[in-house]
């Protein structure tokens, strides 16, 4: 596969190309369509962590090209990098054993009147306030518009888990953006194990 | 999503989310960086040559590399020696010698290194490459040991090995004949 000089080259094209040559230039083109999207991802399922978040970019490419043999064509590279990217940064989180529930309560500073407009939370910060496995759903459902079948295999779990995660999120950042309080619910106050880093429960919240 | 259990967001947040911006630019240098990290695993390489060669033109281009080395080995090599022999300073010869022995075992490695990358490349490689390759090598290869004949005339190896590559080919122009003894040379 040769790149032409002058003609976009497709994604599949720059791929079999740095699979063939390890061609530079070909990674160039490819990070540069990629990483701002991918970085922003990694940027929101972190909370915003600018620092960590280009490590992780960095090591989903390493990632990437060391395995880019597994990489068929059945979906989009994108989709395929994101997967990885999603994986590095959930792998990163369990590892600093951040993965906890946020007291959405406390957290946002709500009371139980409608906030004013100064103090109305922006939505990089409600989405920041949300626990990290349905802030992840949430993410790549809402913002990113992957299905709930591609979420469940990019995240390894079922496509009615990643619908249950979603409503949570859902359940959670509209009364953060309505300036509700929020009121957890039995065992969402719990650490998640390492395993299980998803919320356990309903999720459900009840404005004050 | 047409679940009917789903949770729907209200229309503000919903055009909040749509507003959102979906991609960040990494910071200055971050490019830099990670093909630094990637090359130091060979995961990229430079176009450089490959932009002047194409692809395939690299392990011939490694085996003319060693053979240019090896070649001016042999020429150092033949020059120290005349004037050492003028000179008639034999620590002088004595430490050319050393020096080449040390060229000879370099330039050997790379050799061999570059056979090695020619053959392991060798299903992807063109016919015509391989074919230029191996002409360089076996003509590597009978330089070497006529060299090592010139070296050790009393070393059997060597001549032994000439004469089987004379019979092999027989079209090449005869390197050396071996009679039983003493060894007779001709050029």
């Amino acid at each position: 596969m040769r790149l032409v000089p002058g003609t976009p080259p497709s994604d599949e094209d720059l791929v079999a190309e740095l699979r063939e040559t390890r061609s530079e230039s070909a990674f160039t083109r490819l990070h540069r369509r990629h990483t701002p999207r991918l970085l922003k991802m990694v940027l929101r399922i972190l909370g915003g962590e600018e620092t960590d978040a280009e490590d992780l970019v960095q090591e989903t490419w390493i990632r990437a090209l060391g395995s880019l043999h597994s990489f068929r064509g059945e979906s989009q590279f994108g989709t395929w990098l994101a997967r990885i990217g999603i994986n590095v940064t959930v792998e990163h989180l369990r590892k600093r054993s951040r993965v906890r529930l946020v007291a959405l309560d406390e957290a946002s500073g709500t009371s139980g009147r409608q906030p004013t407009h100064e103090e109305r939370i922006d939505l990089e910060r409600i989405i920041a306030l949300l626990p990290v496995g349905c802030r992840t759903v949430m993410l790549l459902h809402d913002v990113e518009g992957y299905t709930h079948q591609e979420i469940g295999r990019m995240l390894g779990i079922a496509s009615g888990t990643s619908k249950s995660q979603l409503n949570v999120a859902r359940r959670r950042a509209q009364a953060l953006f309505d300036g509700d309080r929020v009121v957890r619910r039995g065992s969402e106050t719990a650490v998640a194990p390492e395993e299980d880093w998803l919320i356990a429960g309903t999720g459900e919240v009840v404005a004050q | 999503m047409t679940d009917e259990d789903e949770v729907r967001l209200s229309p503000a947040l919903r055009a909040e989310l749509e507003r959102l911006p979906r991609q960040a630019e990494p910071s200055r240098g971050f490019e830099a960086r990670l093909v630094r990290a990637l090359r130091a695993r060979g995961l990229v390489e430079s176009d450089a040559p490959r932009l002047l060669l194409g692809r395939g033109w690299a392990p011939a281009l490694r085996l003319a590399a060693a053979l240019v080395i090896f070649a001016a080995g042999v020429g150092l090599g033949h020059r120290l020696g005349r004037e050492s022999g003028r000179a008639g300073d034999v620590a002088s010869a004595g430490s050319g010698a050393e020096q080449l022995a040390a060229l000879v075992q370099r330039t050997g490695s790379a050799h061999a290194a570059a056979l090695g990358d020619l053959a392991a490349s060798a299903a992807s490689a063109r016919p015509e490459e391989i074919a230029l390759a191996r002409e360089v090598a076996m003509s590597s290869l009978r330089a070497t040991l006529w060299q090592m004949v010139l070296l050790d005339p009393d070393d059997p190896v060597p001549a032994r090995m000439l004469s089987d590559l004379d019979r092999a080919a027989p079209g090449a122009p005869p390197s050396i004949r071996v009679s039983a003894q003493p060894l007779v040379v001709s050029f």
